[in-house]
């Protein structure tokens, strides 16, 4: 019998793994961006951000515009990777569920 | 535990389908550039130094163009993958009828049939670009429209240049870009 695969869980948290589909869409996003999107707060959605920036996943660049600090995040090869595997194990796990009409 | 896993399919789905619904409007840069055109002719049949009216006319355009750019990226939240590859082609474009412009006919190597000729087909190419990577007809028809132009100046008798140069930049350019822009009004009241 096939092993079946694990989850990588930096990834399958809810939060986090909303913020790494949301940025293999787009070329880089502002965190305001990315907490309104996932109706996060700021708190939450930035400890999240920091455990994805840790595991090399997502990358950040703060700069000022208007005198304001903002900051933008980009996916990272890595985050792609680790996406793309995630959603290979999730279908894999799924088995035959996964292609069933919801 | 498969319902927990198929919300996940789930939310990736939806975010994905989010984060790529972008709309940026570019309608404003075609009104520019058109009106900027057709007013640079304008005073070029009518004051001594034409070369000089369109030099200034579309540096003043290019200009405004980047101010305008460099304002929208710094007050948008996100950059789409699109927008790159759109700017690379704009920028190819800009460059390219620049060269063509200031020392295509100076130096005499392109009468005006052959500088619209090129103008035609280098705006058929960027529209034509841009509506295959927005998967947007109007833009790809736009696109076909210049191209169609260009024939017609390759082949149509000499009077006739001049005017379709006109046409074409009135509708290719000022309409379209108003078009868009209407659409952006709209969009944004119904948002």
């Amino acid at each position: 019998m096939p092993e079946l695969p694990e989850l990588d869980q930096v990834v399958h948290g809810q939060l986090r793994l909303a913020v790494l589909s949301i940025l293999s869409a787009v070329a880089k996003a502002e965190f305001t961006y990315l907490r309104d999107r996932t109706r996060s707060t700021d708190g939450n959605i930035a400890a999240h951000l920091l455990k994805l920036e840790q595991a090399g996943y997502i990358s950040v660049e703060k700069i000022f515009v208007d005198r304001k600090p903002t900051s933008t995040y980009r996916i990272t090869n890595a985050g792609r990777t680790a996406l793309a595997k995630y959603i290979r194990n999730l279908k894999t796990l799924l088995g035959g569920d996964f292609n069933q009409p919801k | 535990m498969d319902q927990e896993l198929l919300q996940r399919i789930d939310l990736i789905e939806q975010m994905v389908l989010q984060a790529r619904h972008t709309t940026q409007y570019w309608g404003w840069c075609f009104a520019l550039w058109g009106t900027g055109q057709l007013v640079a002719l304008g005073l070029s049949i009518v004051l001594p130094s034409p070369m000089l009216i369109w030099a200034i006319a579309m540096t003043a355009c290019g200009i405004a163009t980047g101010i305008m750019i460099r304002r929208k990226r710094a007050t948008e939240e996100k950059e789409s993958l699109a927008f790159r590859p759109l700017l690379a082609i704009w920028c190819g474009f800009g460059i390219s009828i620049s060269l063509l412009s200031f020392l295509g006919q100076p130096s005499g190597a392109l009468t005006m049939r052959s500088f619209c000729a090129a103008f035609f087909v280098l705006m058929g190419f960027a529209n034509f670009s841009s509506g295959m990577i927005l998967r947007w007809p109007l833009q790809i028809a736009a696109g076909t429209s210049w191209w169609m132009a260009a024939i017609l100046v390759m082949f149509g008798p000499e009077k006739i240049i001049a005017w379709t140069f006109i046409a074409m930049i009135f509708l290719g350019e000022v309409v379209f870009g108003l078009y868009l822009m209407l659409r952006e009004h709209v969009d944004r009241r119904h948002a």
